[in-house]
């Protein structure tokens, strides 16, 4: 009998083998053009170019257009569809290797796109060598300091979660070479985590665990731009997926635990906690695992930061108001003839309101998947806001991948479709 | 025959407004980079050629009040024979009335705006 299994497999390994050929091969191409071309690839180096940021893969790198780059994402892209589009086909060996490479090689390239993680480093040594709160001072409180020309948003104070901000406080007593490099691979370390635990939930809900990793770990938006640019979304989701885990698992304390954790690095992962409770069989534990974790979260913050971490929400706040061309809000109000104010903020935000009282409704009442639910929160948070950088566009991605709702999936990638767009367009025109 | 499901109807709905959003806000863009090569070249023109040339010049809008339209210009000067910028100026273009008309420069050392600790890391 098993070998009439192995002829039936051969082609569709063969076959799973050009899609995920197109994405491997493409994003290697990426990858190297990250290393080998300064400017619009790595940012940070617009202010000046330095072998410490273009890092191992420099000797390898190639200069690459605008042009060229726009074409190899559309490759990557097209590859990435054709590995979805074989469904359960996928082989498992193939995903896992390609996945893994695909990581290992955007952990190595220069930060890619995005110069946030300069930012982390610039946080972390505002309080250990300058003695100063991110919470309460933006960079621009130390300007003579080593990676301040690195860093673009000048004047914002630390949107990031207090964990976050502790957890990398260390980071500012060493070298601004070892502290990019510990979180380029802090992200990429996360991205594979968040392979792993797609995995281990699509198993537990009985969907295909090699589509889900393919899903989310080949997404070119995950490894190009989340885990290139080094950010610490990866590190959220991670902690958020391990928190989804542990309710599948019965294990609701480190569950609660694990989702506050997560919203002390980054505050979006806040949105999971109702479907969460939703999801678990006892409730109770998974709020008593919260209330420890929220202990945990408020008793670093206090420690830390004294009550300036409250200083957050209103760097929150501002982040809201901020607008980007690739919004879907932004782009919905511009067709409709409204800009940006008053009334049309309060509607998004109603819009958010009532998007999560109805996912709440409809997780209760069992009509939708509570992990497919926490997908639909953070999609709906994405859409509603007037700011959207590429990388918050991988959010509802593992839980639709995991879930395997083809609805939120579509949603999601139509989403980021959207944003390539922008990016391929700019790249294109520029 | 099939029937078509509410939710997927809807999401098909929000499908065709997110390409129609996409579609208008690309061309928006592509719009504004036809503005922004027109800022540039105003901006240039204004700076006049005092010798030497201007590298990486950049336009982004910053202001787009209801009837005002600024936009932010930056240039690096590139003296004669160098290879690297000596000094950039910025510079606000007001486009109100249509024609790009300089309304403040700015110039500023790229000497002066390096960190004195970083030779300490800089390959």
């Amino acid at each position: 009998m098993s070998a009439a299994a192995v002829p039936a497999r051969r082609p569709l390994t063969a076959l799973t083998a050009v899609p995920l050929a197109l994405v491997v091969g493409a994003g290697v191409a990426v990858a190297l053009a990250g290393a080998g071309t300064h400017g619009f690839l790595v940012p940070i180096e617009y202010r000046g170019v330095r072998g410490w940021i273009d890092g191992p893969l420099a000797p390898l790198g190639i200069a690459v257009s605008r042009t060229a780059f726009a074409a190899e994402l559309v490759v990557m892209t097209a590859g990435y569809v054709g590995v979805l589009a074989l469904g359960d086909a996928v082989d498992e060996r193939l995903v896992l290797i390609a996945t893994g490479a695909l990581h290992v090689l955007f952990g190595l390239a220069p930060p890619l796109l995005s110069t946030d993680v300069m930012s982390y480093v610039d946080y972390a040594r505002l309080a250990a060598v300058h003695h100063l709160s991110p919470y309460r001072s933006a960079p621009w409180a130390a300007p003579h300091d080593v990676v301040f020309r690195f860093v673009h948003w000048r004047g914002t104070r630390s949107a990031y979660g207090p964990l976050f901000t502790a957890a990398t406080w260390p980071l500012g007593l060493v070298s601004p070479v070892v502290a990019l490099w510990v979180l380029k691979g802090a992200a990429a370390l996360a991205g594979l985590a968040c392979v792993g635990l797609v995995w281990r939930i699509a198993r537990r809900l009985g969907r295909s665990p090699s589509f889900a990793a393919a899903a989310f770990g080949l997404n070119p938006v995950v490894v190009v731009w989340t885990v290139g640019g080094g950010h610490n979304d990866m590190l959220m989701l991670a902690t958020l997926l391990g928190g989804v885990l542990l309710v599948l698992e019965r294990r609701e304390l480190g569950a609660g635990a694990a989702v506050l954790v997560a919203l002390g690095i980054k505050a979006t992962a806040g949105l999971a906690l109702p479907f969460a409770l939703l999801g678990s069989r006892r409730r109770g534990r998974l709020a008593l695992g919260a209330a420890l974790g929220a202990i945990a979260v408020v008793a670093v913050g206090y420690l830390g930061f004294s009550d300036h971490a409250v200083g957050l929400l209103d760097v929150l706040h501002k982040e809201r108001l901020l607008i980007s061309q690739q919004s879907v809000a932004h782009g919905v109000l511009r067709l409709l003839g409204l800009q940006e104010d008053a009334r049309t903020r309060l509607a998004l935000t109603a819009a958010l309101a009532g998007s999560l009282v109805l996912l709440v409704l409809a997780a209760w009442r069992r009509r939708i998947g509570w992990v497919a639910a926490i997908g639909w929160a953070l999609l709906a948070a994405v859409v509603t806001s007037t700011w959207t950088v590429p990388w918050y566009t991988i959010w509802p991605l593992p839980f639709a991948a995991a879930a395997r709702d083809r609805r939120l999936l579509a949603a999601t990638l139509a989403l980021q479709a959207s944003t390539l767009a922008y990016v391929v367009a700019g790249l294109a025109g520029a | 025959m099939a029937r078509i499901r509410l939710p997927d109807a809807a999401l098909a709905l929000a499908g065709v407004v997110l390409l129609a959003a996409t579609v208008r806000g690309i061309e928006a863009e592509t719009a504004g980079h036809r503005v922004h090569e027109a800022d540039a070249v105003a901006f240039l023109r204004y700076l006049g050629h005092s010798g030497g040339r201007y590298a990486h010049v950049y336009v982004h809008r910053v202001l787009d009040m209801p009837g005002r339209r600024v936009y932010r210009v930056c240039a690096n000067h590139v003296a004669p024979g160098a290879r690297r910028a000596d000094y950039r100026v910025c510079g606000l273009v007001d486009r109100t009335t249509g024609a790009a008309r300089v309304v403040a420069v700015r110039r500023f050392s790229l000497k002066d705006a390096l960190p004195p600790l970083l030779g300490g890391v800089a390959s």
